[in-house]
């Protein structure tokens, strides 16, 4: 190993003593050790060549090493991308040592919590059939935008506009009352913009570790009862990544 | 730890993150930061950001929006194929960007992403960097 470039890759922050059998035991993951402290260990491996397809590769990654470390015990998730420079050792006296105090707040603060995203999406089809068979405009306008793509531009351009504004109203509505429900079976809520036009809810959510069952049930439920016009998926139990966001002033302004 | 899925089988439950699709949204820009460490300037990492691109509205949306209801039969309610879907985000990874070289890379995402979501391909879930193990 070539020390006087190294760089440790941090995936995230346990408490010492954590038996990860879930880290050790999941397949396709690559070579991560953990470097502890006293009361501390970091989750650390190597850093990914530096090129477009091995950091795709390391984001994936990333996300299943510490998807695999909370099985087992609380998990503090550092931003993807973050080094320290040099090895195990420059890895516990600058960072556990150096942030012990915050770190472990972090830990205590997370420690029964983990994430759970719930994303949501139309099938497609079935949400336009309703908005043309629900809007007369719409459904002439249909009918006007057959024929030459050139001549019935502006009225596709329409017609697509009146579709995208009665697709925003639906949505509105389905992601409200879907909230509702989930709202109190979590700590936390976040909503995060739709990744696709028709996806409905993108919602990571803060839930009691040991209330993860009955969180899934719910969704299960609101699955079944809307499953002829959605789409649901369930993510996690994962790190606290959303909720987790914290930078170092806010860490140095904030009574501790 | 595993989880029967409901009896109706409604619902979707991803244990591991398995795309690149679902990775960019869960953990690009969240995380802890430590800001006297360096973060390491990765190649790929604006290509990332490209991936979590937020949908805005625009012509190109709209035209598409007007194609699917132009295209869509009243009366047959069927899901979309899978293979369509795939198609449909390729298209919309290389529309809209001018720039060659980004454009290029939108389409090996898109790839990437049609790799991913096949599921008879095991190689797509092995990290880039297969480690030497024993057996």
């Amino acid at each position: 190993m070539n020390d006087t470039q190294h760089n440790s890759w941090i995936y995230g922050v346990v408490p010492a003593g954590a038996s990860l059998k879930e880290l050790e035991r999941r397949p396709g993951l690559p070579e991560v050790w953990l470097v502890e402290t006293s009361d501390l260990a970091a989750i650390v491996g190597d850093e990914p060549a530096q090129d477009a397809s091995a950091t795709r590769e390391q984001a994936l990654v990333h996300a299943r090493v510490l998807e695999a470390a909370i099985v087992d015990a609380p998990v503090v998730p550092f931003r993807f991308g973050t080094v320290v420079a040099g090895g195990d050792e420059e890895v516990g006296t600058e960072l556990l040592k150096g942030y012990r105090d915050q770190l472990s707040q972090l830990l205590a603060r997370f420690e029964d919590y983990v994430q759970m995203t719930v994303k949501v999406s139309y099938h497609d089809d079935v949400v336009l059939q309703e908005i043309i068979e629900s809007q007369p405009e719409i459904a002439e306008l249909r009918e006007q935008a057959r024929g030459d793509e050139d001549l019935t531009r502006a009225v596709r351009i329409r017609l697509g506009e009146l579709i995208n504004a009665a697709l925003e109203q639906t949505r509105a509505l389905d992601a409200n009352d879907i909230l509702e429900e989930l709202r109190p079976e979590a700590a936390a809520v976040a909503a995060d913009p739709p990744e696709t036009e028709f996806m409905v809810v993108n919602a990571p959510l803060l839930i009691k570790r040991a209330r993860v069952q009955e969180f899934e049930a719910v969704v299960e439920r609101l699955a079944d009862e809307r499953e002829e016009r959605m789409h649901f998926t369930l993510l996690g139990p994962m790190p606290a990544f959303s909720f987790i966001d914290v930078q170092e002033p806010a860490w140095a302004s904030s009574p501790s | 730890m595993a989880v029967q899925p409901s009896p109706g089988g409604a619902l979707e439950r991803q244990q591991e993150t398995s795309s690149l699709a679902d990775v960019v949204g869960t953990i690009l820009d969240k995380g802890v930061v430590i800001d006297i460490f360096a973060r390491v300037s990765l190649v790929g990492i604006e290509l990332l950001r490209v991936d979590a691109r937020v949908v805005v509205a625009s012509v190109d949306t709209y035209l598409r929006f007007a194609e699917k209801a132009n295209r869509l039969q009243l009366g047959a309610r069927e899901p979309e194929a899978l293979a369509d879907v795939v198609g449909d985000i390729a298209g919309a990874g290389s529309k809209g960007v001018s720039e060659g070289k980004t454009k290029g890379a939108l389409e090996a995402g898109a790839q990437k992403l049609q790799d991913i979501l096949n599921p008879d391909d095991d190689e797509a879930r092995e990290p880039a960097r297969p480690r030497r193990r024993q057996r």
